[in-house]
């Protein structure tokens, strides 16, 4: 029978290594997934802050007090050590130019992650936060107010507003095919 | 399709396309990752040893450089540690010496550490 979080943790914490493995192994997917989208596709650079998140977790594991599920503590470390990257290197792309339009018309790969990506961009750093932790992770707004410090109004609005624009780039898209 | 999302907690099942669309489609292969996430824990505990090590004998030789003669400053002490200072005065210079110097490495330890988190 697998083995549940809090199970694994405690047995960390008595020095059984073997369980951050299980820990690292449940959770690599979605938080790489996670930071894909927030990377807009920026794979290699997900992956990197992924690891960070990963090595911050393992020292941190001992001040995990469980007032939340790990789920929602990994995606915490994983944004703010996003935000903080994002503070050092301006290395992603967040223009809002709308020739990028034409980027997504034009893939001729059309596998749905990089299309999913490729919409990513279109979004505010904000709205793919929110629009990915809603419909990706499966948080509630009240886990994503958690995650980002976020008032709810914020947040119903931002996901409100990345809604809108997914849809009408959807509609672009069909209209192109 | 881009209906408003109401004041519940929850997302609505209206989303269901976009639900749909933004789902994470696969489980990816986590066995190059977990290596390097094993690999740089790894590093960097090596790292902290060494920071560590250097840090106790950074202040070894700081404390040696500059002991005076006669190591009595813990007994000159006229403040609430005045207990202290006693309690120093009693222990031989050498012992006074290196509860000092294992103070300082312990607070540089300490600083590293909480830093390095």
């Amino acid at each position: 029978m697998q083995k549940t979080d809090s199970e694994l943790i405690a047995r960390f914490l008595t020095g059984d290594q073997d369980s951050f493995d299980d820990l690292l192994k449940r959770y690599q997917s979605p938080i790489r997934q996670f930071l894909r989208r927030l990377t807009a596709g920026d794979h290699a650079l997900a992956d990197d802050i992924s690891q960070e998140t990963f090595i911050k977790m393992f020292y941190n594991l001992n001040s995990f007090r469980g007032d939340c599920s790990v789920s929602t503590w990994l995606h915490t470390i994983a944004y703010r050590n996003f935000l903080r990257h994002m503070e050092l290197v301006s290395k992603i792309d967040y223009d809002d130019d709308p020739e990028s339009m034409n980027a997504i018309g034009t893939h001729h790969d059309h596998t749905s992650e990089i299309l999913v990506e490729q919409l990513m961009k279109r979004l505010s750093v904000n709205e793919r936060l929110m629009v990915t932790l809603s419909f990706s992770v499966g948080m509630s707004h009240s886990e994503i107010a958690e995650v980002t410090g976020a008032p709810l109004g914020t947040i119903k609005s931002h996901i409100n507003r990345g809604k809108t624009k997914l849809a009408e780039l959807m509609d672009t898209e069909e209209r192109t095919k | 399709m881009t209906e408003s999302i109401g004041d519940d907690d929850q997302p609505q099942c209206g989303n269901f396309l976009l639900e749909n669309l933004l789902s994470y489609k696969s489980q990816l292969d986590g066995k190059a990752f977990h290596a390097n996430v094993m690999a740089r824990i790894e590093q960097r505990s090596r790292q902290r040893r060494w920071v560590l090590g250097g840090a106790a004998i950074l202040a070894a030789i700081a404390v040696i450089a500059v002991k005076p003669e006669e190591f009595s400053f813990p007994s000159t002490l006229h403040l609430p540690l005045e207990n202290l200072g006693a309690i120093a005065a009693a222990a031989s210079p050498h012992g006074s010496l290196m509860a000092i110097m294992l103070a300082c490495v312990f607070i540089f330890g300490v600083t590293k550490t909480v830093d390095s988190i």
